[in-house]
């Protein structure tokens, strides 16, 4: 099943003699269960896509359709329901609420609208077993360590059972220990829980732990790379595409072929 | 580019940024200069005071006390702006930091500011004297009509008042930039760089943290029951250093636990209700959680403003109700046009035409000195009583219907006593079984009603009245003394012929000696006072003069209360306004973050208006409370003289100061709306 379908896509900043196209006719789907990385380099429209996306922004041209919707077509409020339902965020720098206790900060978004899910607890009860922080529900995010905040933003994300997670740099704000601790989580939420994820990085560890990668460039579809075989296969890969996107030719080839 | 033209872009961006709140503070410290100006305006107009001086008590005493009031009002002024300022200028330490991390120099920046201050000055110097100008016409409208005067004016423009305000406000500003310059020159670089931002975690719950929340709910609550017995346990101390420890330990402990509620109690309260089922409605808890912050950020602000509201309801309140004191009495002193005993009705006669009298009426008295006791206080007091038959109550009551009914027989009696509400709640409520026995016959008499309505109104008696039974009164032997009360026409040769005679004073007098007192002599009245111990009264008591200084004087009070009064709100609404959108810049992105998980804008809006309410109602709430027994207090020394107009005025304060909270949401929403 289609979860995602970009189509068409286009965002331009700015108005007649100063336009930059940050995103130029995109298009791309992601099927339910994907884990899904976008990597391009600074200014590829990374960032843009996800706020599109996110409907925090919307497009100048093209449509895009999550979970059977068309974003576009949605008012104010339906957009927060859509944000609230269907999407599941995890920020770089975690957006934690200070005073509030993990438990709390992982259950906020599904009280905003009453009512509230019966299994509400037991829900916290299972996903922060899986993530490992059944200990820690008790305390505020100032007492965790970088990568336990990171494991509560997740939590919160996968809570509400979304369509959807948006990751943006989820390993930006992390030592390389607690950033693999986290990639672990992610893919064992996506198998064991069948959470789709997308995430957006720039680090090619990071993205290795993804099933697929699609690579943007100025805004357009560049190529993309499917997992097989291993995980450091599956890094070299995308080392090279990497190095491709950079203007190395020779590498180009040789994905090419495979 | 030349040093000026980077401090202008300084100044000039500066200003830009922090527009909402430098307009606000120049807008309320407008709003107090108007007030400031249109009282001097006033003060400077020598023909106006004349006339207002006309009705007055004593000659100079509108413009000596609009005068002390524009002196009370610009020294909390003054502090007002500087707590603000200080309030203004801490937010900015982080910008100022950068600043001068990136390379401005401490005197430049120290410049900026206080031109920054100039500026903000000269705007609410403009704004308050044009505001001045156009009020001023209105102050003279109301103070004319509080003080029962027929005079009209247009709007006073007073170069000289202007002037002063000019130059006290300009020299205020000036320091107010220096002291900002010298705040942030002289603070070490590393201070505002690091310290800004950090927002610590709550604390959580602990044992030390309940005991002291119980310790201060203790402390205000026995404050308040303190407060609320303070006449009758007063009456009870009798040495002044238990009453100064009384009254000094009940100010200490309402103010102690006043603070303690602010930093202890609310908090618990609110972390113990966030641990309840309200948690589990996102807009319940994240509003709690936000009062929780603001309780633990802002509690002094909060104390701060609690003690204002107090200040400004009990200022309105107690002047509200001294004004309705001063209207009931004159009913109950005076109770028509002229009241005369048997020696002032020939000076009254003297230059009376028939014509002006349109009723007469007469009360028979008898002087008689009388004990009054109780089983509980067998020896009691001694003093002169005017005795009155039942019947000849009655025919006055047809005159003055605010007189209790009685219906007495046998060795009944209605005892007609002065302050009977301080005395209700004081002594006397704790006694029954009252027995008055007249000394000189003998007579013994039970008190079985109270009331403080003397028939013809108090001024005309000696002391206590007494109603009897008429056969009780035909059989007293006793000093005639007959009252006299007479209703006259509205018309200028009365008001003349009373203001003629209000200036002569003749008085009567009576023995208050032992001997008089226990029965061993007579009682002998006179007209001048010739004996060592005498009681006094005055033997012309006229009504109109009376009423005209009761509104000069109680008018010009509740006149200049009212003043004091919104200025005391400007400032408590602009500290709570400004806390309130300092927060909301601090946590706009928590709500971005909100936003984002999809949290409905309308919720979000709920949340504001939660918060904000709560944290203005808080104030309100407790200054309410405090207020009320203050007033009640007042109220009790003043005899009950009603609240009606004490609930009004408290009203409109609570509709004004609840305006500014709607006021104080609107903007948080236009503030939040333009940065996203």
């Amino acid at each position: 099943m289609r979860v995602v379908r970009v189509e068409h896509l286009s965002k331009i900043y700015g108005h007649r003699f100063n336009r930059v196209a940050a995103l130029n006719d995109l298009s791309f789907g992601i099927d339910a269960g994907e884990f899904v990385g976008i990597m391009g380099p600074s200014g590829a429209g990374k960032s843009t896509l996800l706020n599109l996306l996110a409907t925090i922004d919307t497009p100048t041209s093209g449509s895009v359709w999550v979970a059977g919707a068309e974003l576009a077509t949605m008012s104010e409020s339906a957009m927060a329901a859509y944000r609230r339902e269907q999407l599941g965020f995890i920020f770089q720098e975690f957006n934690l609420l200070p005073d509030l206790t993990v438990a709390d900060n992982i259950t906020l978004p599904q009280t905003f609208v009453p009512p509230r899910p019966k299994d509400l607890d037991a829900r916290l009860a299972h996903i922060a077993d899986t993530l490992g922080l059944t200990r820690l529900l008790g305390r505020y995010p100032d007492q965790l360590s970088a990568g336990q905040r990171q494991r509560v933003t997740a939590a919160r994300a996968v809570l509400g059972k979304p369509s959807l997670i948006l990751a943006d740099e989820p390993t930006g704000s992390l030592d390389s220990m607690a950033a693999t601790e986290l990639l672990q989580y992610l893919t064992k939420l996506n198998l064991e829980e069948d959470v789709t994820i997308l995430m957006v990085t720039h680090d090619a560890f990071t993205a290795s732990f993804c099933n697929r990668i699609i690579f943007i460039r100025d805004g357009a579809y560049f190529a993309e790379v499917t997992r097989r075989g291993s995980r450091q296969q599956f890094f070299n890969s995308i080392i090279d595409m990497e190095a491709t996107i950079n203007g190395g030719g020779r590498h180009r080839a040789a994905v090419d072929r495979t | 580019m030349g040093e000026g033209g980077t401090v202008r872009q300084l100044i000039g961006r500066d200003l830009r940024r922090h527009a909402t709140t430098t307009w606000l503070f120049a807008l309320m410290a407008g709003a107090i200069i108007a007030v400031l100006y249109a009282v001097l305006a006033m003060t400077e107009d020598q023909r106006l005071m004349a006339r207002l001086d006309a009705g007055a008590l004593t000659p100079d005493m509108v413009p000596a006390f609009l005068v002390f009031t524009v002196v009370v009002i610009l020294l909390f002024t003054i502090v007002f702006l500087l707590y603000m300022n200080a309030v203004l200028v801490a937010r900015r330490d982080r910008e100022i930091g950068v600043y001068r991390l990136l390379g401005l120099s401490a005197r430049r920046v120290g410049v900026s500011l206080v031109v920054q201050a100039l500026i903000q000055g000269a705007v609410a110097l403009g704004v308050g004297l044009t505001l001045g100008v156009l009020l001023s016409k209105f102050f003279v409208m109301g103070l004319v009509r509080l003080m029962g005067l027929g005079i009209t004016t247009g709007l006073l423009w007073s170069p000289r008042a202007a002037l002063e305000l000019v130059a006290l406000f300009a020299l205020v500003y000036l320091v107010l930039g220096v002291i900002n310059a010298l705040y942030v020159t002289a603070s070490p670089l590393k201070r505002p760089l690091w310290r800004a931002g950090q927002n610590p975690t709550l604390e959580p719950l602990t044992g030390w943290r309940v005991v002291w929340a119980l310790l201060g709910a203790a402390l205000l609550m026995a404050a308040h029951i303190g407060a609320y017995n303070l006449i009758g346990w007063t009456y009870r101390l009798n040495d002044a250093r238990s009453l100064f420890l009384l009254w000094g330990g009940i100010i200490m402990a309402g103010l102690a636990g006043t603070a303690m509620m602010f930093r202890h109690t609310l908090p618990v309260v609110v972390a113990a209700l966030s641990q309840t089922r309200l948690k589990r409605r996102a807009t319940a808890l994240l509003a709690l959680v936000d009062l929780r912050r603001r309780l633990r950020n802002n509690s002094q602000s909060l104390f701060l403003t609690t003690m204002l509201a107090t200040l400004t309801m009990t200022v309105l309140g107690s002047g509200a109700m001294l004004y309705q004191f001063s209207q009931a009495t004159v009913q109950q002193s005076i109770a028509m046009d002229a009241v005369v005993s048997t020696h002032g009705r020939t000076a009254f006669m003297k230059k009376l035409q028939p014509g002006w009298v349109q009723r007469h009426v007469t009360l028979d008295t008898k002087l008689a000195a009388g004990q009054l006791a109780s089983a509980a206080d067998p020896d009691g007091d001694r003093t002169i009583y005017n005795v009155i038959a039942q019947s000849a109550y009655r025919r006055v009551q047809r005159d003055q219907p605010d007189l209790p009914n009685v219906a007495l027989s046998g060795d009944q009696a209605l005892l007609v006593v002065y302050g009977r509400a301080l005395m209700q709640n004081t002594w006397l409520k704790h006694r029954s079984g009252w027995r008055v026995r007249l000394s000189r016959t003998n007579t013994a008499l039970t008190v079985t009603q109270f009331t403080s309505r003397y028939p013809l109104g108090a001024d005309a008696y000696f002391d206590r009245a007494l109603v009897v039974t008429d056969a009780v009164y035909d059989a007293l032997a006793a000093p005639q003394d007959v009252l006299h009360g007479y209703a006259l026409r509205h018309e200028a040769a009365v008001g003349h012929f009373l203001a003629a005679l209000d200036s002569a004073d003749p008085a009567d007098y009576v023995s208050f000696d032992q001997a008089a007192l226990k029965g061993k002599k007579a009682l002998r009245q006179s007209k001048t006072a010739k004996e060592a111990a005498q009681l006094s009264r005055s033997a012309v008591n006229l009504r109109r003069p009376m009423v005209k200084v009761m509104n000069a004087t109680f008018g010009l009070g509740l006149f200049i209360a009212v003043l004091t009064g919104f200025v005391f709100l400007v400032a408590t609404a602009s500290i709570l306004l400004m806390k309130q959108l300092l927060v909301q810049t601090q946590t706009e992105s928590a709500s971005a973050t909100l936003r984002q998980l999809g949290m409905p804008e309308a919720s979000l809006r709920r949340v504001l208006w939660l918060e904000t309410l709560t944290v203005f109602l808080l104030p309100l709430a407790f200054g309410t409370v405090n207020t009320s027994l203050v007033v009640r207090l007042i109220g009790i020394m003043l005899d009950d003289p009603g609240v009606g107009m004490v609930a009004l005025v408290i009203a409109v304060f609570a509709g004004v100061y609840l305006a500014f909270a709607g006021l104080t949401v609107r903007l948080s929403l236009l503030a939040s709306d333009s940065r996203r």
